[in-house]
């Protein structure tokens, strides 16, 4: 197996981290109130407000602007596996570069369509 | 979201001001302790900068008056030395390599390069890698400058290589063919070229031989060069480890604060109501309207600095030709760079000015002086004059058509400095003109707050874009590099990560408190926090760039300490970011209008993510001064500061546009699918930028230095490598998706802005609610509504509700 052909498959595989690191990343729930880090901002409030919902502007794009950013990166990841099998097309080569690559087509696959059909929750 | 009803006569009557304060004159809302704490936190940093500038002069690699062999031979003088540093400058070297590590990445690091040429001749003239290396060694470590003398005596198989590289240099710069990034015969004079050879020579000497009583060179032992047995120093190892521990340490201590004590003063549940006005209701001042010009320049500006970076790409992908057009021969790859490191500073601060004469009439309450208009317009032309003189100055510099004044008319050539010294002096004049514009604007109102608010804080950070500008022209082509290197530095991070962070923090957290999302005394908060955490951090965090540029240990150690701590505000600001939003709490409009500013917000929360990822995550990655020892000049640093360049400053700049832009032009010609199709463009094409090419290239590059040494790694031929190649080319498809998608649809609404723009503008005598889009309606409970500048307009609509006078002005 040739060295670039690995780099790419272990590269493919750092980036299937990061498209996980992106994913968890956005639903995380971006309301102050909600947050441990603010725990002793709760403990003096007496009329605390509640916390924003996920589903409320602009705290609903923040899902959906990791989940675009985390499939970029995964239809990159297909984009240098291609790149890489026109290069390097050995037996062995193939089915690693093939192996790493899986993930990234299944996440595009079963995520992208459900968020182009998903409209953008509008603002107010 | 809570809805809340509230009837707009339920203002409460404004506070009487605090004791000790004039009759009229609004008080500090902010607690002492935080003006004192950014005060002498700012002043801590700035009196350590000061005795790091003093350092500096006091133990930057001297310049000797002559280099000769043991046996007598003059190799070259130490005014040759200064001559070839301005050959290197004037020629835009510095934007085709790099010295001491910084500068561009397509030529070689031209110390590291004279460094291993020089240690392989000289190993070969001393019989090889088993017979010549311990000579070679001490050649290079041995510190042979007498300052007595100013005589440095190199070995004469220094002297030979020292002739050898002269020759070599005279090769590949002047080469005929081209090929190689530079125009052909770019430096032809065989007197340029000998300077050079000694400027090189200089830098290559300055990095192996010892600092006097000491184990380590002047650059800390950089470049990675096995051939001289440079290695990383205790010093690079050691503030590697500690710097990490003090991240830990500032980051756990941040937000167990931050988790025990209210700081920012959150009370309860906010009850305002927030109302948006058909923007057809919105009228516009005369200095407002004259800014739809300064946003349609910023995005042709932002197209030209694309177009030239695809160029400057190219040359890594295909150093041949531009798909078969010789473009070294009009444009060669210092030049490109050159512009497109300058543009990408022009079209930024373009839409910095732009943004600061647009919310100045809404600071003062909508009033706005005679011939604001009239100043703003003189600005821009005065802009557009500095943009194309000092560009085509560059031009001309490099090419040599402006004899000896090509400092001051050319290009100086230090990267991110490269104008020409009277650009640079009208650009600052510049600067200090929009400050001088946005105080006639403020000024009425300046008048009714305290220093400590936010009206002033707001002029204040303006006026430190002009003042930290300036120190840059305490960097000239006839100073020591690295005295220099270090004001440079203080333009290229102090004023772009501290003051242009700065006047950003202010600029948003005003944004905010207008558009009634934030409370102004949580965004005072924000703000002084800011200070706070970004002095504390950045300004002596600055001297992470100069670890290996001739700086004494010192810097190295204070630069990685500080500079870690400066990743704590960037963890904190980014877990606190989207909820600076609405405050995380759930509040509803009972507009029937809906929010305008979508995408301008959606532009400041992309800002969040890239300030997190680009300037936090990959800029940490090669912060620690271990990693910064193999790594800097490389492609991660390219990768770094796109992320953080483009990421934080260049979508807050198009931010600013998009939220200037929707008042600017008519609902009906607005369109919110060109805005979404800008957004999502330039985003995926940063991060495909980032992820495809830049990231993964230079992660092999920095193997490749920790292998076989910083000059292989760093050399044209891994460069044109295969693997490397293949990377660069995966750049084209996010390149396109940017600029088509990206760039273009900016460009067309910011045209529609001057285009369409209403020919009605406001009276000072509108209503106070004709100035924004949103109306904010407190609730009878709510507390404290007449501190804020939402809360002035709120008085204004309740008065024309009344229909009585304005009575807050």
């Amino acid at each position: 197996m040739s060295g670039e052909a690995a780099f790419a498959a272990g590269y493919v595989l750092v980036l299937l981290a990061g498209v996980v690191a992106l994913e968890i990343w956005g639903r995380q729930n971006t309301s102050a109130w909600a947050s441990r880090v603010f725990a002793g901002y709760r403990r003096a409030v007496p009329d605390a407000p509640r916390p924003a919902d996920q589903t409320d502007w602009p705290h609903s794009e923040v899902h959906r602007f990791h989940a675009v950013i985390a499939l970029s990166v995964a239809a990159i990841a297909l984009v240098l596996v291609a790149a890489a099998l026109v290069r390097n097309h050995g037996p062995i080569e193939i089915a690693v570069l093939g192996a790493v690559a899986l993930p990234h087509g299944m996440l595009l696959a079963r995520r992208a369509p459900r968020l182009l059909r998903r409209p953008a929750p509008p603002p107010g | 979201m809570v809805m809340s009803k509230a009837p707009v006569d339920a203002v409460p009557d404004p506070a009487p001001p605090p004791t000790g304060t004039r009759v009229g004159k609004r008080g500090r809302m902010i607690g002492r302790g935080w003006v004192q704490a950014a005060i002498l936190v700012t002043l801590a940093g700035f009196l350590v900068l000061g005795f790091l500038a003093m350092r500096t002069y006091q133990a930057q690699p001297p310049i000797p008056e002559k280099v000769t062999t043991s046996d007598g031979q003059l190799l070259f003088t130490g005014e040759d030395i200064r001559q070839g540093q301005e050959a290197f400058l004037r020629n835009g070297l510095m934007q085709y390599g790099s010295i001491f590590g910084h500068g561009a990445y397509l030529g070689p690091d031209f110390t590291a390069d004279y460094l291993h040429r020089a240690a392989t001749s000289v190993q070969d003239q001393y019989g090889g890698t088993e017979a010549g290396h311990a000579r070679t060694v001490e050649d290079f470590k041995a510190n042979r400058y007498d300052d007595k003398t100013g005589t440095l005596v190199w070995s004469p198989a220094q002297g030979k290589a020292f002739t050898e590289l002269t020759a070599h240099y005279a090769a590949t710069l002047s080469s005929p063919e081209g090929k190689n990034g530079l125009r052909p015969n770019a430096i032809t004079d065989p007197a340029e070229i000998h300077d050079l050879t000694a400027y090189f020579g200089w830098t290559a000497w300055a990095s192996a031989a010892e600092r006097p009583s000491k184990t380590y060179s002047y650059t800390n032992n950089w470049p990675s060069e096995p051939l001289v047995d440079n290695k990383p120093t205790g010093h690079t190892v050691t503030w590697s480890v500690l710097s990490l521990i003090f991240l830990l340490v500032g980051a756990g201590a941040l937000f167990a604060a931050f988790g025990r004590w209210n700081f920012l003063g959150w009370h309860n549940r906010d009850h305002r109501e927030l109302r948006f006005h058909a923007p057809r209701d919105v009228r516009l001042t005369p200095a407002q309207r004259a800014t739809a010009w300064f946003f349609f320049i910023m995005s042709g500006l932002f197209l030209v600095q694309t177009l030239l970076g695809s160029a400057t790409q190219h040359y890594r992908a295909d150093l041949q030709s531009f798909f078969g057009f010789p473009l070294d021969q009009w444009l060669p790859y210092n030049l490109t760079r050159t512009w497109h490191v300058q543009l990408s500073i022009f079209w930024v601060v373009t839409s910095f000015l732009a943004i600061g004469i647009f919310l100045a009439p809404l600071i003062a309450r909508g009033w706005e002086p005679k011939r604001q208009a009239l100043l703003t317009r003189l600005l821009l032309g005065a802009l557009v004059v500095v943009v194309v003189g000092s560009l085509l100055g560059e031009l001309a510099g490099m090419r040599g058509w402006l004899g000896p004044l090509w400092a001051q008319l050319g290009n100086q050539g230090f990267e991110y400095l490269d104008l020409g010294r009277i650009w640079q002096v009208l650009l600052t004049l510049g600067m200090g003109i929009w400050a001088f514009i946005l105080f006639r604007g403020l000024r009425r109102r300046l008048r009714t707050e305290h220093l400590a608010n936010m009206p002033w804080l707001f002029f204040l950070a303006a006026l430190a874009l002009p003042a930290f500008y300036a120190v840059g022209l305490l960097a000239s082509p006839d100073s020591h590099f690295t005295a220099a290197d270090f004001w440079r530095f203080i333009v290229v991070h102090l004023w772009v990560e501290d003051f242009l962070e700065l006047f950003t923090t202010a600029t948003v957290a005003y944004l905010f408190v207008l558009l009634g999302v934030v409370r102004e005394r949580v965004a005072l908060s924000v703000i002084f926090l800011d200070v706070v955490l970004y002095s504390a951090g950045g300004v002596i965090g600055t001297m992470h760039h100069l670890y290996f540029s001739g700086e004494p240990a010192e810097h190295l150690a204070l630069g990685a300490t500080f500079s870690a701590l400066e990743v704590v505000p960037l963890l904190f600001l980014t877990v606190e970011a989207w909820s600076f939003l609405q405050l995380g709490a759930r509040r509803k409009s009972a507009s029937s209008t809906p929010f305008p500013h979508r995408w301008a917000v959606m532009f400041l929360a992309a800002v969040g993510f890239w300030n997190f990822l680009g300037a936090g995550v990959f800029g940490f990655l090669i912060n620690l001064p271990i990693v910064s020892y193999y790594e800097i000049g490389t492609g991660l640093t390219a990768n770094h500061a796109h992320a953080a360049m483009m990421g934080v400053y260049g979508m807050l700049a198009v931010g600013f546009a998009m939220f200037a832009l929707r008042y600017l032009i008519p609902e009906e010609r607005w369109s919110d699918r060109l805005a979404s199709i800008s957004f999502w463009s330039l985003n995926l094409g940063l991060a495909w930028m980032s992820f495809a090419t830049l990231l993964p290239a230079g992660a092999l590059q920095l193997y490749k230095v920790v292998d076989a040494g910083y000059a292989d790694g760093r050399s044209l031929g891994y460069l044109q490598g295969g693997t490397n190649m293949f990377l660069e080319w995966l750049r084209l498809p996010g390149d396109v998706v940017f600029m088509v998608g990206g760039v273009l649809p900016l460009l067309w609404l910011s045209y529609l802005g001057i285009r369409y723009r209403s020919k009605t503008t406001r009276s000072p005598e509108a209503p106070a609610e004709t100035l924004l889009f949103t109306e904010i309606v407190p609730d009878s409970s709510d507390d404290k509504a007449e501190d804020t500048d939402a809360a002035d307009l709120v008085v204004g609509v309740a008065d024309k509700v009344a229909g009585g006078p304005e009575a807050t002005r």
